[in-house]
């Protein structure tokens, strides 16, 4: 029988890594700053 | 599953990722000859909400309408055969077993298909009176992607000796590419006529899309990865599929990361399952609690519900159930439309930045998380690993605005129709993509494995936070907008 594709296992968890951190604060403190700034602009405009 | 080719072929003609792209883009310049006046690709088969099975089929374009629905449906499968099979002889395939393959799935794919368009499965509530319909189980069209997922899922699990027989043709990963090469076009004339619409409501929405991006997916990939134990192989393609489009966006994100295909697969099933969920409850949320703020519910159709069709369907939901409770309860008489078009900016808005978020991924990927021992990040690197079929998805989207912004309105008209009818493809690419799914995946072993983690991720998620802080964007951007009145 042909191996049908299983869900592959999985890799150990690990902890976040530092880059990944990194990735979700900057998406996170860009996405709070840019609201603000772009609420600012659509009232004004 | 990527299959690369012995001997030494070109780079670009032994990967499924190129071949999606080459495919793409020739369906798309065959449609794109249109504005030549050539209609190449007219006789492509469409499929219609139906009551009476003869009128389920017909061709797409009406310089073949004297073409029966049957023959147009032939006519397509030829069509996809012989092109599919030119990419599996250049990737090394098998070509008579993918033939036979491909043949049973594409006809059972269209079948069904046919049954999620049969009216009373497919209407919405917008659609019931014009039909003449007293009920439906207003799934949408869409549903025909749940039933080939549900069939392919019965054949993959209990008919093995099949399942082998369809194996060379079982390629989700390839038809969901190539579909995504093609939508590229499309959305670029949404971009394109969206310029048309109202400035207000274009800049708020992709002002809330930024927002919906940057807040939504590091929220998921969070709590995934802290709280769920998933590793970023898998939290990255299920932020992706939960916050941004679903599929597309789940797709192009493994890709992007380089995940096991199979991974954005299966979180593509969960994201249509809920997607008709949510298209079941928010348009009726949305009517009892934001009838006063009808562009709010519009945008937060297109910011929550999870894909293209579901979204749009709810955006028509919604300005249907909102305009008539409007009358009743305001006695306001809202013009049609506008609580839909503020649904589809959203999404197009959405579509448009899955590639650039797939692109950003893609370098963080191979520079920072997931550098491999003896792997130098440098340019060449994140070439290599980059998903080239998202770039055929950004040169069609940038090539139809920049030619629709020069040609006049009647060549504009005939570009329409053309990606229209090279988006027939993409539909039925989509379709053969949810039935190889199926084909593909062991339900019991998905289960027992961890695909009731993702689906608790995906609950947690959605109904948690995703649904509420879309709401709060959309009320932001867009609240105190309203249509305008009928006299």
């Amino acid at each position: 029988m042909a191996e049908q594709e299983h869900l592959p296992q999985e890799e150990e968890w690990f902890d976040l890594m530092p880059a990944e951190k990194k990735l979700i604060s900057i998406s996170l403190g860009l996405g709070i700053v840019l609201l603000v700034v772009l609420l600012l602009v659509t009232h004004t405009i | 599953m990527a299959q690369e080719a012995k001997g030494a072929r070109s780079p670009l003609l032994k990967s499924e990722d190129w071949w999606a792209l080459w495919i793409g883009l020739f369906i798309f310049f065959l449609g794109f000859l249109k504005i030549t006046g050539a209609d190449l690709i007219g006789w492509v088969v469409k499929t219609n909400m139906w009551l009476d099975l003869s009128k389920a089929l017909s061709p797409v374009s009406d310089v073949y309408k004297g073409l029966p629905g049957i023959v147009s449906l032939i006519l397509t499968y030829i069509f996809l055969t012989v092109i599919l099979s030119i990419g599996v002889a250049s990737m090394g395939g098998n070509v008579r077993r993918f033939i036979s393959g491909f043949t049973i799935i594409f006809f059972i794919t269209y079948i069904c298909w046919m049954i999620g368009n049969y009216a009373y499965i497919a209407a919405t509530p917008d659609q019931l009176a014009k039909l003449k319909l007293p009920w439906s189980l207003r799934m949408t069209g869409e549903s025909g992607f749940i039933i080939a997922l549900i069939v392919g899922l019965i054949i993959g699990n209990f008919f093995p000796g099949l399942t082998r027989y369809l194996q060379e043709a079982t390629k989700p990963e390839w038809f969901v590419k190539t579909a995504i090469v093609i939508l590229g076009g499309q959305i670029g004339l949404n971009a394109l006529h969206s310029t048309g619409l109202t400035a207000q409501v274009v800049f708020r929405g992709l002002c809330a899309i930024i927002e919906a991006y940057l807040i939504y997916w590091p929220l998921v990939y969070f709590i995934a990865r802290k709280y769920f134990k998933f590793t970023p192989e898998w939290a990255a393609p299920l932020a992706s599929g939960i916050s941004i489009c679903g599929v597309s966006a789940a797709i192009a994100t493994g890709g992007a990361i380089k995940a096991r295909p199979v991974i954005p697969i299966i979180v593509s099933s969960l994201v249509v399952i809920f997607a008709v969920v949510e298209l079941i409850i928010l348009p009726f949320a949305a009517q009892a609690w934001l009838y006063k703020e009808p562009m709010v519910a519009g945008a937060w159709m297109g910011l929550a519900v999870k894909t293209d069709g579901a979204a749009a369907a709810s955006g028509a939901m919604v300005d249907a159930l909102i305009r008539s409770k409007a009358i009743s309860a305001l006695g306001v008489k809202w013009q049609e439309g506008w609580m839909l078009m503020a649904t589809t900016t959203v999404k197009v808005f959405i579509d448009i930045f899955i590639a650039i978020w797939a692109f950003i991924l893609a370098i963080i990927w191979s520079w920072k998380i997931d550098r491999r021992e003896g792997e130098k990040a440098n340019a060449g690197e994140i070439w290599l690993r980059f998903p080239k079929f998202v770039l055929g998805y950004a040169a069609l989207f940038i090539l139809v605005i920049l030619i629709g912004k020069v040609v006049g309105k009647d060549t504009l008209k005939l570009l329409n129709a053309g990606i229209g009818q090279a988006g027939t493809f993409r539909g039925i690419f989509f379709a053969l993509t949810f039935f190889t799914i199926g084909l593909m995946s062991n339900f019991k072993k998905l289960w027992e494995e961890g695909m009731g983690r993702l689906a608790v991720v995906y609950v947690v998620c959605l109904f948690g936070f995703i649904i509420w802080i879309g709401l709060i964007i959309s009320w932001l951007f867009f609240h105190g907008i309203t249509p305008p009145t009928v006299a």
